[in-house]
């Protein structure tokens, strides 16, 4: 039988919550599993063994006194780095904070999942502040790709997907400012849901962009993703119905067929025979990734002015570059990049007038190579680092909630393919994901028996 | 008195880049200077490209563009 952490959410709840099994059984399970890997390759970077025991205890105690735990009962979960755990620093892939200042609390998102009966389990890697597509990190070190160990994670939460996918954990908790759940869900072969922004509470993660930054759930299975973002919203009502009648699927065009890898074109074959019929050469796409930099440049250089001031070389030196180099950038660039940000997004949602869900691919190709960490880009060997997330970085800047599935006939490594929606669009993606499982487009490859 | 567009503004270098951080009251070491240019520029070429959107009027200098 396997390993009972390795079960998706819903089953994992389901049992405890029948007494079928201790959450105390599946919380020591995740664990040995997490260590028996190692960190960073196991992608969490700091574990909470004896918080997660005693959580799981009291579960088993609200189910031997007849109550109901909660819909996530005994779920073992991870989060990225930068989110907050009472008493612990909040390192967020940093040294900055690894002495103090310690969390009063939790963070809102923890704290309504394990209100549902999950247990915390550890804190996950990521690039250093989230300022990075790859979870090469200068301090917690290299987490890399658990289908191939030469090859990126991606990121910058790619320590919340690499637990998903080996199997430590059912879900993990992460954020996403530019692709930060999404590219590393499409690399590793997992599911990664970047919602509209402001959809889940975002108190208590350390962001570097807070006007774009959105907490999203990583997962195996679409009904987890759908329980965790029902428990994280906590009865909010939807902002969106699911589109009566069947879906209508669109394909972005233009910016998205560029810089495509041949093993992403030949797997994203199938998904435009069956949805590509409808097609859209979605323009000024550039203009919202460059947007996209921009903003994120000179909001996180910002924030982090006077640590930059008073130690600069506390950072690692890539993290330190980017954010220096955004200190200097003029502010009428910024203005430029927000002026444009709010005429696109009005553009945008005109989109889906004529359809309900576009597809794009979510990634350029496989995950680049660890010692080689490129990829073209208008035939330009350019760094991984700021150039895997081309695909999700405009779509976040649109203000669209987007989902990334992994494609069933991706080849040796995982491929994943991005649904994007409208504002508050979240249940039509879960339709439209739904559909591409069912098709057998989209399926989650396991990964080699080793992890 | 000329206005160049964002992308016709000179590139930075390690002599002006130094300034411009001191202006900002950074005082960085020479060996910090080269990467913090090179994602200077990168922020300038984005810059440049947002050249095609007119803030004032949010008029689309190149009509025709959207489909």
């Amino acid at each position: 039988m396997a390993e009972l952490h390795r079960q998706s959410a819903v089953d994992i709840a389901n049992a405890v919550r029948a007494g079928r099994v201790q959450a105390v059984e599946i919380c020591a399970s995740a664990l040995a599993h997490i260590e028996r890997i190692g960190s960073p390759d196991s992608g969490f970077i700091k574990i909470f063994r004896e918080r997660a025991l005693l959580r799981a205890e009291a579960v088993d105690k609200i189910v031997q006194a007849g109550l109901d735990p909660g819909r996530l009962a005994g779920v073992p979960f991870g989060v990225a780095d930068h989110f907050d755990v009472a008493l612990q620093p909040t390192t967020a892939g940093s040294r900055l904070s690894a002495e103090g200042p310690f969390a009063h609390r939790d963070a809102k998102a923890i704290m309504l999942l394990e209100a549902a009966g999950a247990v915390l389990v550890g804190r996950q890697n990521m690039d250093e502040f989230t300022y990075g597509f790859v979870t090469v990190n200068a301090h917690y070190g290299t987490t890399p790709n658990p289908h191939d160990k030469d090859r990126l994670a991606g990121g910058a939460c790619g320590g919340s997907a690499v637990a998903v996918a080996n199997e430590t954990v059912p879900i993990s908790l992460a954020s996403d400012i530019n692709g930060s759940i999404r590219i590393p869900a499409a690399l590793c072969g997992v599911i990664g849901l970047a919602p509209t922004y402001g959809d889940f509470p975002n108190e208590g993660t350390q962001s570097l962009v807070e006007s774009l930054d959105v907490v999203g759930p990583v997962a195996r299975q679409i009904d987890d993703v759908v329980l965790v973002r029902d428990v994280l919203r906590d009865g909010a009502p939807e902002r969106s119905a699911v589109p009566r009648g069947p879906l209508r699927f669109g394909r972005l065009k233009g910016w998205f067929d560029q810089n495509v890898e041949d093993p992403m074109r030949a797997a994203m074959k199938p998904v435009w025979e069956e949805f590509g019929r409808v097609s859209l050469d979605l323009k000024h796409v550039d203009l919202a990734r460059a947007a996209a930099s921009l903003i994120i440049a000179a909001e996180g250089a910002n924030l982090h002015r006077a640590s930059l001031v008073h130690d600069p070389g506390i950072y690692g030196a890539t993290t330190r570059d980017r954010l220096l180099a955004g200190l200097l950038m003029p502010a009428d660039d910024y203005l430029q990049a927000i002026r444009f940000q709010t005429w696109i997004r009005t553009r945008a949602q005109q989109l889906f007038e004529h359809c309900d869900v576009f597809i794009t691919p979510a990634a350029p190709g496989f995950a680049p190579l660890i010692e080689d960490p490129f990829i073209e880009f208008d035939g330009v060997r350019t760094p991984a680092r700021s150039h895997l997330g081309i695909y999700t970085q405009p779509i976040s800047l649109m203000g669209l909630p987007s989902i990334v599935l992994p494609l069933a006939h991706s080849g040796p490594l995982p491929l994943g393919v991005q649904l994007i929606a409208a504002p508050g669009g979240e249940q039509t993606l879960f339709e439209a994901a739904s559909l591409l499982f069912k098709n057998g487009i989209a399926s989650v490859p396991g990964v080699p028996e080793s992890q | 008195m000329g206005v160049l567009s964002r992308g016709e503004r000179s590139r930075p270098t390690v002599k002006t880049g130094k300034a411009r951080l001191q202006e900002a009251g950074l005082d960085v070491n020479d060996e910090l200077l080269e990467g913090i240019i090179r994602n200077l520029v990168v922020l300038q070429v984005h810059a440049a490209t947002l050249d095609q959107f007119d803030a004032k009027s949010h008029h689309w200098m190149m009509e025709g563009r959207y489909g």
